[in-house]
């Protein structure tokens, strides 16, 4: 495999024509010369030059006949690579500019007939094939070590293996294995049901953060019936966290009856709200209803651009609710022509994205109106930096299960948390305790089969 | 309360979530049909209610309302929007899906541009001044940390940031019979960077294992909940 870019000889059938016909001695040696230079050029090499970068990373590889290489292969490399360093060569050599007939003529020559006659220096008035040569070349091999190449290779095999269907594991490994998983289950069930059939009462109390504490305040400072922009961004497979973390904050308005405008940026995200409000409602006795209590917008499709435009435009950009209704002129959102109009902007997401989306989109355009985040653990470490800079581009944040937890200990009447927090204690331990001894197991396996060596 | 107090529809629900929560727990025992089955109704139902909510939530309200009943304005935007669209959907045919290229490219570019100015605007510039101000001490971290507390807050997030932009940085310089390497300074201090990316990667493990448990956990009590009810236990 050659390391060098070989370019195409693109002169076309009638130039040469031109040539044979008033220069024959040219004609031959050019033509001479076109065959040495198309040599390099293997049939279907044309578009091929893409793929030089992967082949150069695997370059050793391929020339330590991991590949099978045709005949023609063969003898082409034969002739360029006995190794690294000769192709090395080349590529400086053929960096310089190849002429097809020796040295370059000389630029100041005299014209030998017609009217400039003696003159130095002109322009020839017909292309010279003497003066085509070959582009300067460059070399495309990268210059990595052997770990890199090492890397790159597991790479390409961990790639091209996710794509070929794995054989079955069958026999005594497909039985150790299951055995296995059944017997993680079963730990982890026990560990969850037994806090559940026991009634224990939550023994660890989460702990009282300053984030959730500071967002507690900034609701308590907004004064009753408040009309808050409340964003439900999160899927229904992570809705047991963000339910949890999200009912604690919504039951704390609805205490203050604040008027709610719900949107989402995820098409299963309008039902969701609609759910939660529908438990707050029973949990704890609420009668808040469509249009006299909360509005739902529903879903803002288009992602981040969808969310710039709603920021820019509410009105426009959602104008109806979910049934139809033309919304904003009713008498809790007449007075709301922007999102800064909202006493609060309220969003709960366990995707990142959608939460840096809100931040850099949405949080410039409001102005004096603070904004909460409500998120998943999973979505806590890139979200705090929002929150922890100074000045901070967020002025709550309310994390995951056991913050909404103390949330709603602290504060609320209805939620989800204190259900399951002594069986998710209890879980989260238990599995900790199985990756260790798992960790364990394995790197003494591992020690174990190093040893031969 | 047993499950017979609930109406009709509520029992069908909560019957038919506690049979799929048990299809998708029978995964512990290998790759099944019922498992497959559930995992189809889920992606189908999610599909389906993303259709309808996209046509009552937008196709609706944004083309037919205003082209039915809207303003001049209204109607040549929504017209505008319905052209583009079905030129949009043109990709889905081999052979006219070049009529759908203008449009793609119009939301490559409005999107790429929204990101990236929102990226750069929103949190590098300001996360930028939020690293210069970490060492504004007196009013960073409040004033109630001691000034120990922050130069040590300060100096820690300085290193971690530079050490870990560091680690990304890959050139090389070019010697003679030598393969290439890093310079001996930006290979310690990417070693640095290792240690904060490691340390990153595993927050972020603990975090998405919190999650996947609190999921776990809630379809257990719920389950567990199903059939204390259902037993009236």
């Amino acid at each position: 495999m050659s390391d060098d870019i070989k370019p195409n000889n693109e002169t076309s059938p009638e130039d040469s024509k031109e040539f044979h016909k008033s220069e024959e001695v040219k004609k031959s040696t050019a033509e001479q010369s076109f065959q040495d230079n198309s040599s390099d050029n293997e049939p279907g090499q044309e578009g091929k030059n893409t793929d030089r970068l992967a082949d150069a990373i695997l370059d050793d590889k391929t020339s330590d006949d991991v590949v099978e290489k045709s005949p023609v292969q063969d003898s082409q490399e034969d002739r360029e690579e006995p190794a690294d360093d000769q192709s090395d060569r080349e590529v400086e050599d053929k960096d310089q500019p190849k002429h097809v007939k020796g040295e370059q003529e000389d630029d100041t020559s005299e014209e030998q007939a017609g009217p400039l006659v003696g003159v130095e220096g002109v322009l020839p008035a017909e292309l010279d094939p003497f003066f085509i040569h070959e582009p300067v070349k460059r070399s495309i091999k990268l210059q990595v070590t052997e770990a890199q190449k090492t890397q790159a290779l597991l790479l390409d095999q961990m790639i091209k293996g996710e794509i070929e269907p794995q054989p079955e594991v069958t026999g005594s490994k497909s039985a150790s294995n299951n055995i296995l998983r059944i017997g993680i289950a079963i730990f982890l069930l026990v560990s969850i049901l037994l806090p559940l059939s026991t009634r224990v009462p939550a023994s660890i109390t989460p702990p009282i953060s300053r984030d959730s504490v500071s967002a507690n305040q900034l609701i308590e400072n907004i004064s009753d019936g408040a009309t808050v922009l409340l964003s439900v961004d999160y899927e229904p497979g992570l809705s047991a966290e963000m339910d949890a973390a999200l009912a604690s904050v919504v039951d704390r308005m609805m205490m203050k009856d604040f008027y709610l405008v719900l949107v989402s940026t995820v098409p299963t995200g309008p039902v969701q709200a609609e759910r939660l409000l529908m438990y707050l409602n029973q949990g704890g006795g609420y009668q808040y209803e469509s249009s006299e209590n909360y509005t739902n917008l529903g879903y803002i499709p288009g992602g981040p651009v969808g969310l710039l435009n709603f920021a820019e435009a509410p009105r426009q950009v959602m104008p109806y609710d979910l049934d139809g209704n033309a919304v904003w002129y009713s008498p809790h959102l007449q007075n709301i022509s922007s999102l800064s109009d909202f006493d609060l902007v309220v969003v709960a997401t366990e995707n990142p994205d959608r939460a840096r989306s809100w931040v850099e989109q949405v949080q410039p355009k409001l102005g004096n109106t603070p904004i909460i985040l409500v998120v998943s653990r999973q979505a806590e470490p890139f979200v705090r930096p929002y929150y922890g800079s100074e000045p901070s581009q967020i002025q709550g944040l309310v994390s995951g299960f056991g913050v909404g937890a103390f949330y709603l200990n602290s504060n609320a009447q209805a939620g989800f948390s204190s259900m399951y927090w002594s069986s998710l204690n209890l879980a989260l331990i238990v599995g900790g305790l199985l990756m260790l001894i798992g960790a364990v197991i394995y790197a003494g396996k591992s020690l174990n089969t190093r040893k031969p060596e | 309360m047993s499950v017979f107090d609930l109406n009709n529809l509520d029992l069908l629900g909560t019957v038919l979530s506690f049979g799929l929560t048990l299809i998708v727990f029978s995964f512990i025992f290998g790759d099944n049909l019922l498992f497959r089955f559930a995992i189809h109704v889920f992606v189908g139902v999610a599909a389906g209610y993303a259709a309808v909510m996209t046509w009552y939530n937008v196709l609706l309200p944004e083309i037919a309302v205003p082209i039915i009943g809207g303003s001049q304005a209204e109607r040549f935007f929504a017209l505008l929007a319905l052209v583009l669209s079905t030129l949009l959907f043109m990709k889905a045919f081999p052979r006219l899906s070049g009529w759908g290229s203008p449009v793609v490219a119009y939301l490559v570019g409005v999107g790429a541009a929204t990101v990236i100015g929102g990226a750069v605007l929103g949190t590098l510039f300001p996360q930028v001044l939020a690293s210069i101000n970490l060492f504004d001490f007196p009013g960073s971290f409040g004033n109630s940390s001691p000034v120990w507390v922050q130069i040590s807050n300060a100096v820690v997030i300085l290193v971690g940031t530079i050490s870990a932009l560091i680690f990304f940085h890959f050139g090389a310089r070019n010697r003679h019979d030598r393969h290439p390497e890093r310079a001996a300074w930006i290979s310690a201090v990417a070693r640095i960077g290792q240690i904060f990316i490691a340390i990153t990667f595993g927050v972020l493990f603990a975090g998405v294992y919190i999650a996947s448990m609190t999921a776990f956990v809630e379809r257990m009590t719920f389950s567990a909940n199903f059939i204390l009810l259902f037993f009236q236990l």
